[in-house]
């Protein structure tokens, strides 16, 4: 079995920073000196369509649970830690069949630093960049019937990647605009290396309601518009190049978000606008996410 | 900036040192925000006022970006601190605006409010400065009466090492003090704390059990004495009133 859409394996798991702002990606706005923020999602991708006589048609459930602490007003630490369920149903000549293994995947560990901000009344410019490390913490050599899952179906890459980024944040009490950029270096481990992934990442928010502010601090509902610009390297396998890998996606995010003091509600669905994935990949139909936000 | 307004800030504290008394001196302190504008981050912000020293609750109004801190009965508001507690909840705090209560004195061509009970002064104006809601003529008149005011402004440092209070708002007050008895605990007293500070025209009131003295204030009004005798006999006790603290010639 050649690579799935590890591409969009990875972008359940991506870094996702828990103050008030985007769904599908980063902000800079501020986590306070002291904070405890804690993060959950639950993202469905579904991949299908694959041209091939395997008919191969993935389902991967994802809970990825985020623990940030302000460890001053500049600086956030962040660790996320996903839940999978990866599942591959495929054609094989002994008919339809399944693969996949469900658990802890790898762990993400990040910080981020604010090393810009401009406030003025209502209003705020933030720019900070985050750097990082995912650490093979989920198991990487699940074997069924047929050998070894192929890399891509474990819950884990077996390797050490860093990854780095800049995001920049501007938010009034009307709107809020978030751009993010990273780039994941991906090293080698059971002789497979997963392609480096570069993102782009976009994101709106209007404020739908309160129309007018009133006194005190009343709740937002957000409407959410984002865009999520993902390329990845083709993977290399025993050092060969996979041309059923890599390529570059482009989603996009419509969704709805609500905000108090204490916790955010929020639900988005990621559609695919652009796909050009290398060979017989299997192209992304949606990814649903719906999570909260607590903060301590 | 921000480094100049946490020097103006730190140096107000050799300035405000207030005393514990019945009346608190510094009645309110409200910070202006820069930089909040969405609900989930007004949480730090309010937690973080919440934990300074004195403070007894915070509300914030996004909309304004302004938190206004109720503090505890005498406390002393530690001005440094507010502006930490902003910074460390990732916001810069732009303004400190609160209000003092003392009297007018005109030193040296320059007048003062001298913050009463305490070694606390704030410039309020000079020869030929501008004064903000009122006149410096009227300043020097409040002055000679040796009246006790209320004076709502925001508190900036001047390069002369002064500590500026602008006079957005000048109220007269007007105390006055009773002997309560028939007050059997702590209940009561706070009990007709509440009464007496919902009594038309009272700003602030207080009611020590131990020493069974009530005192109300009020500010840019006209208090009678009957009229509080009567909010404390519909509570169960009897009053008297206080001799009235001695004028200023």
């Amino acid at each position: 079995m050649k690579t799935g859409p590890y591409i969009l394996a990875l972008a359940l798991a991506a870094p996702a920073t828990s103050s008030a702002g985007p769904i599908t990606t980063n902000t800079a706005l501020p986590i306070h000196d002291g904070e405890l923020i804690v993060r959950a999602q639950g993202k469905l991708l579904r991949a299908t369509g694959d041209p091939g006589p395997r008919d191969r048609d993935l389902t991967v459930w994802a809970v990825p649970t985020v623990l940030v602490y302000g460890a001053t007003a500049k600086l956030a630490l962040f660790s996320v830690i996903p839940y999978l369920d990866k599942d591959l149903e495929l054609t094989t000549p002994e008919g339809r069949t399944s693969r996949g293994d469900s658990g802890l995947g790898d762990l993400r560990l990040f910080a981020r630093y604010s090393a810009a901000q401009w406030d003025s009344p209502g209003e705020t410019l933030r720019l900070a960049p985050f750097i990082g490390l995912e650490v093979p913490s989920g198991r990487d050599d699940k074997s069924d019937a047929f050998g070894k899952l192929p890399q891509p179906l474990q819950l884990g890459s077996g390797s050490w990647d860093p990854f780095l980024g800049l995001v920049f944040t501007w938010q009034t009490l009307a709107w809020e605009f978030d751009s993010s950029i990273s780039y994941d270096f991906k090293t080698e481990a059971n002789d497979f290396e997963v392609g480096d992934l570069a993102r782009l990442d976009l994101s709106f928010q209007y404020r739908l309601w309160p129309r007018d502010l009133g006194e005190g601090v009343p709740g937002f509902l957000y409407l959410v518009a984002e865009s999520n610009l993902l390329w990845q390297d083709r993977n290399q396998i025993s050092g060969s190049s996979d041309s059923n890998s890599g390529g570059t996606t482009w989603l996009l995010t419509p969704g709805l978000q609500y905000i108090t003091r204490r916790f955010i509600l929020e639900g988005a669905v990621q559609l695919p606008a652009v796909q050009r994935l290398g060979g017989s990949t299997l192209e992304t139909d949606l990814i649903a996410t719906t999570g909260f936000r607590v903060n301590f | 900036m921000r480094r100049a307004t946490s020097v103006t800030i730190s140096f107000l504290l050799c300035f405000l040192v207030l005393p514990h008394g019945a009346l608190a001196e510094v009645t309110q302190v409200s910070v202006v925000v820069d930089g909040l504008s969405c609900p989930f981050c007004v949480f730090g912000v309010e937690k973080k006022l919440d934990a300074v020293a004195g403070v007894d609750g915070v509300e914030v109004d996004l909309k304004t970006g302004v938190a206004t801190l109720r503090l505890e009965k005498g406390a002393v508001p530690d001005l440094a601190a507010v502006q930490a507690a902003v910074e460390k909840a990732g916001f810069t705090p732009r303004e400190i605006r609160l209000t003092a209560v003392g009297t007018i004195n005109v030193d040296r061509r320059k007048v003062h409010l001298d913050v009463r009970g305490a070694e606390t002064r704030y410039l309020l104006s000079e020869d030929g400065g501008r004064v903000k809601a009122t006149t410096r003529a009227e300043l020097e008149r409040r002055a000679e009466a040796g009246s006790v005011v209320a004076v709502t402004g925001v508190v900036q440092q001047r390069s002369d090492g002064s500590v500026a209070l602008s006079i957005d708002k000048l109220e007269e007050v007007q105390e006055i003090s009773l002997k309560v008895e028939g007050m059997s605990c702590d209940k009561c007293a706070a009990r007709l704390t509440r009464l007496l500070g919902e009594a038309p025209g009272v700003s602030q009131a207080t009611v020590d059990f131990n020493t069974g003295e009530a005192r109300v204030q009020s500010r840019g009004g006209h208090l009678e004495v009957s009229p509080i005798i009567s909010v404390v006999e519909d509570a169960g006790f009897t009053a008297t009133q206080n001799d009235p603290p001695p004028q200023h010639p």
